[in-house]
């Protein structure tokens, strides 16, 4: 029964999707996959929670994970989940503890130019798109005249892992090797960036906002000159009163 | 110039240069010959006087050119100190020169300077070879020269020496002047101006030429004219002028003030026998003017000597802007002369004698152009009027008693009131040509004479009475000349000076004695205290009331005889036409016979009255009876008490130049009893000179002596006109003798007698305005007080307030504009230039303003940025 | 349930990755947190990963060579080698990415963006 029940919904769906595009309509999966990747991409760059943000970050990348099976890449996809959802949401999670910045401060989570920003995106968006639907000529060609995937029927013979697996080793070998030494070289780059500095006294005094001596630069004698490493001061809009 | 002269001469010529015997000498060609044959000067001043008659005017000039420049050189004026004279007029003069004793450069560098000056010249001379000059003209000049010398010779240091020595220079140069003109006159009367059988009648035309310029073909030629005029003028000039010079040297050396000034004194004196003795002697009317603007000068210059008076001061100006009005006139006239020549179509010329020859040969009333020689004459006599003190230009001669009474005496007696006169007599012949000219001036000599006379009568200052009494004579003159008696002017010219320079010279004398004192009333008794001074004063009285056988007699009595013939008869006047060879010559009637001008006759004859009347009135006050009371006293009381320079009296004798030995020695300066004694030698000798000039020079012109009356002889203009002695002329001399002797009379009676002293305060009370308007002089002064000048100061205060407001207000405005228009220089400059260097910076400051967000330091930001410009590209790759 | 006849047009996974990068984007220039930043940067890479997949798809996961005069299908799998290089060098890059965060909020002492200002003279 409730499988008859959710079948039959699934079918009403599938019904409404296929009658909405006509001959080519994107599979549901796409739809819903595409909504919740959507959403929570949208969630990552909103939110105030950065603990929150990483989850949708996860979800953001098994959703990608699902598009990937959409597209026949099964091993993408498990490659994506593990990589991604896996390591570096990990990471994102150890840094954002490590940053203690997940106190209860209320910030902002955009900053000065969000609007501009968001302009910018917008922009983005509609000049790709319109890339997308107007073609060289400059003729709207519009969503009837798509292409359309060629999608073979068949399974292929040999499994996707095994796909990538055999290119990998045979034709993309330089790329797999440079990429292990780049995977090396990030290892020790990060543990030589992300060394303690609580050993130096001056570092651990320091007072929140200020620069250590390492970041000395040139003023410029139009600034106003304060204190040495006040930072705060540089910034047009300042949190404290001036 | 050129010596040109033949003159023939009644007696033997053997002398040097006498070629042919005949008693002409002649230049000779040959030069060594002439130097020999040349006359030395010895004999050409007794025997050729006419060569050197340019030296009559030349060396008074060279006199008052020398002290002149020798004052001018000398500076330093060092006082040899008085140490225990600190207290004077002179306090803060310093003890020794203004910077201590003189330094040998300071006494003789001038005259190394002049050597040195020399010596270059000759220099030049030998060796500049380019410089080709004319040295002629240089090397006639010597007298130049030698004054340059002499003047910076001397020790240039101190002015003792000139003060000391500059008079008797003064007064020697008069001299030698004076012996030349002695000469001259001599000579004249001698030879005669006429001697028969010369073919152009005046011989003496030119006895000196020489021409000054030329423009183009016209040349100016300058010259002596020794005709009767001149030489009678030229002794009397300088005999006068001699005697009064002499006078002067002990009286300027009375006072301070005059010892330390009397070489100007001699200066200006000398000055003005030049220009009289120019005046007198000249040809052309351009040194007749030099001579009469110069006396103008030095009439100026010697009323105000005594430069603390301001009164003096107000004299000369006065003096000298009354003449001056009467010298516009005499240059119109002299410009209508030159209107004349174009009239008659002549060239110009400025010589006396051919502007006449022009003249009368043209027959203006027939053309309708009788208004031009009436004209010209009117205005010539103008310039008379105001020199020589006419009726309305005569209110600077009273005044002019402020200077030193010598000067009085040359200038109002002598020399410059007698130039107008002179002038009218020069140019009679002009006056010939209309009646109204001769008639104008007859009547305003006769108001001027009996005008005078009757101010004469009230006055009470001593050189007062004697100025009215100059006026009053120089208007007999001018009636002399306005009836047509030329000859009787200038003879009563010639004696008035003489003894109204006696006269002066006299109340001087008087006045010395007196300490200064001018006021007759404060007088008394003199002749017995002053003998010789009374004795002379009393020649001169009865001269000039014109007493037998006075010269003032025979003088005064012509012009009233011709006063009296003009009334019955008119005037004639005598015209030749020269045609060719031939000279046609007839008289024309000028002046109709009319008994109303015996006004004029009436006039004189009551002038002489009263001028006899006061003048004895004066001696009376003077000189007769006893002193009224003490001098002292009476100095006290007396107007001029402190006459004396303020202060410059009441100093010792000034020890820094003493006395001159000789006949100053008695002089004692103290404010003690006035007790006048007589004058020194030095200072009556002249008196008596002029004394008996005054008593002989009439003789000459008696018209008993016919032929041999010399006035007659000499003073013409081409026709000597001898007067004859026929009953009318001794009767016309009986009543005019008997008048005078009335005057005298009453003169002597008005004051030391009850019944005259009675019968005075009996006029004074009963006529009280008439008295006072003649004692007031009729009021003349006052009249041009109100209506001339006052409007002139009135004029004055609107050129002035025009130049103050107007004038001064245009350059304020310039000012003031240049100020704003400065300002507004600021302002733009301030604002808009500042403004616009200040706008650049502040654009480059606005836009790095606006570009400076750019560089935030904010890495999103430059995400941003490159994210933008990644658009762009995708736009412009995929959209057309 | 893939539905094997409808094949899903390429360009919706072109949309969706086009769509994908915008958020991205305007999380990494709009965000104030570092973190959150590279988080947003991950999103951009997933995208870019999707694009390369989905082109990968859509031309055949085989490449007909045609240089030797006859057809051999080889197996060509570009895309998703692609797509997996760039997980690992995202990884990586995440790695060394988060380490710079943590060193710079240790000497900023602050992990907001907008304090790190200095990059300019």
């Amino acid at each position: 029964m409730t499988l008859d029940v959710y079948q039959s919904l699934w079918s009403y769906l599938d019904w409404v999707a296929r009658n909405l595009f006509g001959a080519a309509q994107p599979h549901l999966w796409f739809w819903a996959l595409s909504v919740v990747i959507l959403a929570s991409g949208i969630g990552v760059v909103t939110t105030r929670n950065l603990v929150h943000a990483a989850m949708l970050l996860a979800l953001c990348f098994v959703g990608v994970a699902g598009i990937f099976i959409l597209l026949n890449s099964e091993f993408l996809a498990a490659v994506q989940v593990l990589v991604y959802a896996g390591g570096v949401v990990t990471l994102i999670i150890f840094a954002i503890m490590l940053s203690e910045s997940i106190t209860g401060r209320k910030i902002v989570a955009h900053n000065r130019q969000s609007v501009a920003a968001l302009g910018v995106a917008l922009m983005m968006a509609i000049v790709m798109v319109a890339i997308l639907l107007y073609n060289q000529e400059g003729y709207y060609v519009g969503p009837w005249r798509w292409w359309v995937t060629p999608q073979r029927n068949d399974f292929p013979a040999i499994s996707n892992a095994q796909l990538i697996g055999r290119s990998l080793m045979s034709t993309y070998t330089l790329a797999f090797w440079i990429a292990s030494v780049i995977l090396a070289i990030a290892m020790i780059g990060a543990l030589i960036l992300a060394r303690g500095e609580s050993d130096i006294p001056e570092e651990r005094d320091r007072p929140p906002g200020t620069c250590s001596m390492r970041f000395q630069r040139m003023r410029s004698s139009s600034h106003e000159h304060h204190a040495r490493g006040d930072l705060k001061h540089d910034t047009a809009e300042s949190e404290e009163p001036e | 110039m050129r010596f040109q002269r033949m003159s023939s001469s009644s007696h033997e010529h053997h002398a040097r240069g006498d070629v042919d015997g005949t008693g002409t000498w002649a230049w000779s060609a040959d030069f060594q010959s002439a130097r020999n044959m040349e006359p030395g000067f010895i004999e050409k001043l007794y025997r050729y006087p006419e060569t050197l008659a340019h030296w009559i005017v030349l060396v008074p000039f060279l006199s008052f050119a020398f002290i002149t420049l020798k004052l001018a050189v000398n500076r330093n004026v060092w006082h040899a100190h008085p140490a225990h004279d600190s207290v004077g007029a002179h306090g803060s003069a310093p003890k020794t020169g203004p910077k201590g004793p003189p330094t040998v450069w300071q006494s003789y560098g001038w005259f190394l300077l002049v050597i040195a000056a020399g010596i270059v010249l000759l220099l030049i001379r030998r060796f500049g070879a380019g410089l080709l000059i004319d040295y002629g003209p240089l090397v006639r000049a010597w007298p130049i020269w030698v004054l340059v010398v002499l003047v910076f010779a001397l020790p240039n240091n101190s002015r003792k020496w000139i003060q000391k020595y500059g008079p008797y220079i003064s007064v020697g140069a008069i001299a030698f002047s004076g012996l030349i003109a002695i000469s001259l006159w001599l000579k004249t009367l001698r030879v005669g101006m006429y001697p028969a059988g010369s073919p152009d009648g005046e011989i003496w035309r030119q006895a000196f030429q020489y021409t000054w310029f030329t423009i183009g073909d016209w040349h100016l030629d300058i010259g002596l004219k020794l005709d009767g005029f001149g030489v009678f003028g030229a002794f009397m000039v300088t005999t006068v002028a001699m005697c009064i010079q002499w006078f002067s040297l002990g009286y300027m050396w009375d006072d301070e003030y005059g010892r330390k000034h009397i070489a100007r004194y001699f200066a200006e004196h000398s000055l003005f026998v030049t220009g009289m003795l120019g005046v007198v002697l000249s040809d052309n009317i351009l040194t007749f003017l030099i001579g009469w603007e110069i006396m103008g000068l030095c009439s100026y210059l010697l009323i105000g000597f005594f430069t603390f008076k301001p009164s003096a001061n107000a004299a000369q100006v006065k003096a000298f802007i009354t003449t001056r009005i009467g010298d516009v006139g005499f240059m119109l006239g002299i410009f209508l002369l030159g209107l004349m020549f174009t009239y008659t179509q002549s060239p110009i010329s400025l010589n006396i004698d051919e502007i006449r020859h022009v003249v009368t040969s043209y027959d203006w009333w027939a053309v309708n152009l009788g208004w031009l020689p009436t004209a010209a004459a009117l205005l010539i006599f103008l310039g008379a009027v105001g020199k020589s003190a006419q009726f309305p230009l005569h209110v600077w001669l009273p005044d002019a008693m402020e200077g030193p009474t010598p000067v009085s005496a040359l200038i109002h007696a002598a020399t410059m009131v007698a130039a107008g006169v002179f002038l009218v007599a020069r140019f009679f012949w002009l006056f010939e040509l209309s009646p109204t000219a001769m008639l104008t001036v007859a009547w305003i000599g006769a108001i001027t004479a009996f005008g005078a006379a009757t101010i004469g009568v009230t006055q009470y200052d001593f050189k007062r009475i004697l100025a009215y009494s100059t006026i009053s004579q120089l208007g007999y003159m001018m009636i002399g000349l306005g009836v047509g008696a030329v000859s009787a002017g200038i003879f009563h010219l010639l004696t008035h000076a003489y003894f109204k320079a006696l006269l002066f010279l006299g109340s001087g004398a008087v006045i010395y004695g007196c300490r200064h004192i001018q006021d007759i009333r404060y007088m008394g008794g003199l002749s017995k205290r002053m003998p010789i001074t009374y004795v002379t004063f009393l020649a001169g009285t009865l001269a000039l009331a014109g007493v037998f056988p006075f010269a003032g007699f025979w003088s005064k009595d012509e012009i009233l005889g011709a006063a009296f013939h003009l009334a019955q008869h008119g005037y004639r006047r005598i015209v030749e036409i020269q045609t060719g060879d031939e000279v046609a010559r007839y008289t024309t009637q000028v002046i109709a016979p009319n008994w109303g001008l015996l006004v004029i006759w009436l006039l004189g004859l009551a002038g002489a009255f009263l001028t006899a009347f006061y003048m004895f009135r004066l001696m009376s006050y003077v000189f007769l009876g006893g002193p009224k009371g003490d001098y002292e006293y009476r100095a006290k009381q007396s107007p001029d008490y402190g006459h004396h320079p303020k202060g410059e009296a009441d100093t010792k004798a000034y020890e820094a130049w003493p006395t001159p030995p000789g006949p100053f020695d008695e002089i004692e300066h103290h404010h003690g009893p006035i007790d006048p004694k007589e004058v020194p030698s030095s200072m009556w000798v002249p008196l008596v000179i002029l004394a008996l000039f005054s008593l002989l020079f009439g003789f000459i012109g008696m018209p008993f002596l016919g032929e041999h009356n010399l006035i007659s002889k000499f003073l013409h203009h081409g026709h000597p006109h001898f007067p004859v002695a026929d009953s009318q002329t001794l009767g016309l001399m009986l009543v005019s003798l008997v008048v005078v002797l009335l005057g005298v009379h009453f003169g002597l009676k008005i004051n030391n007698t009850e019944a005259g002293v009675v019968f005075k305060k009996m006029l004074k009370a009963g006529y009280p305005k008439l008295y006072r308007a003649v004692y007031n002089k009729y009021y003349v002064d006052e009249f041009y007080e109100e209506y001339v000048i006052q409007p002139v100061f009135f004029i004055v205060q609107v050129a002035r307030a025009f130049d103050n407001y107007i004038v001064d207000g245009i350059v304020n405005a310039a000012g003031w504009l240049t100020w704003q228009f400065s300002m507004l220089q600021g302002w733009w400059d301030n604002t808009v230039v500042d403004g616009l260097v200040n706008a650049v910076a502040w654009v480059v400051g606005f836009l790095s303003d606006l570009v400076k967000p750019i560089q935030s330091g904010y890495v999103q930001n430059y995400m941003m940025v490159i994210i933008v410009f990644v658009l762009f590209y995708l736009l412009t790759l995929f959209v057309r | 349930m893939i539905n094997p006849e409808v094949p899903v047009p390429v360009h919706f996974y072109i949309l969706l990755a086009t769509l994908l990068f915008c958020i991205g984007v305007f999380g990494c220039l709009a965000r104030r947190n570092a973190i959150a930043i590279l988080m947003s940067l991950e999103l951009m890479f997933n995208a870019c990963n999707i694009v390369l997949v989905a082109f990968c798809q859509r031309h055949g996961v085989t490449y007909t060579l045609q240089a030797f005069s006859r057809a051999q299908d080889i197996e060509s799998p570009v895309g998703q080698i692609y797509a997996i290089f760039v997980i690992t060098i995202a990884a990586a890059e995440a790695a060394v990415g988060l380490a710079l965060a943590i060193a710079a909020y240790r000497h900023f002492k602050s992990i907001n963006m907008e304090d790190i200002n200095i990059l300019k003279w």
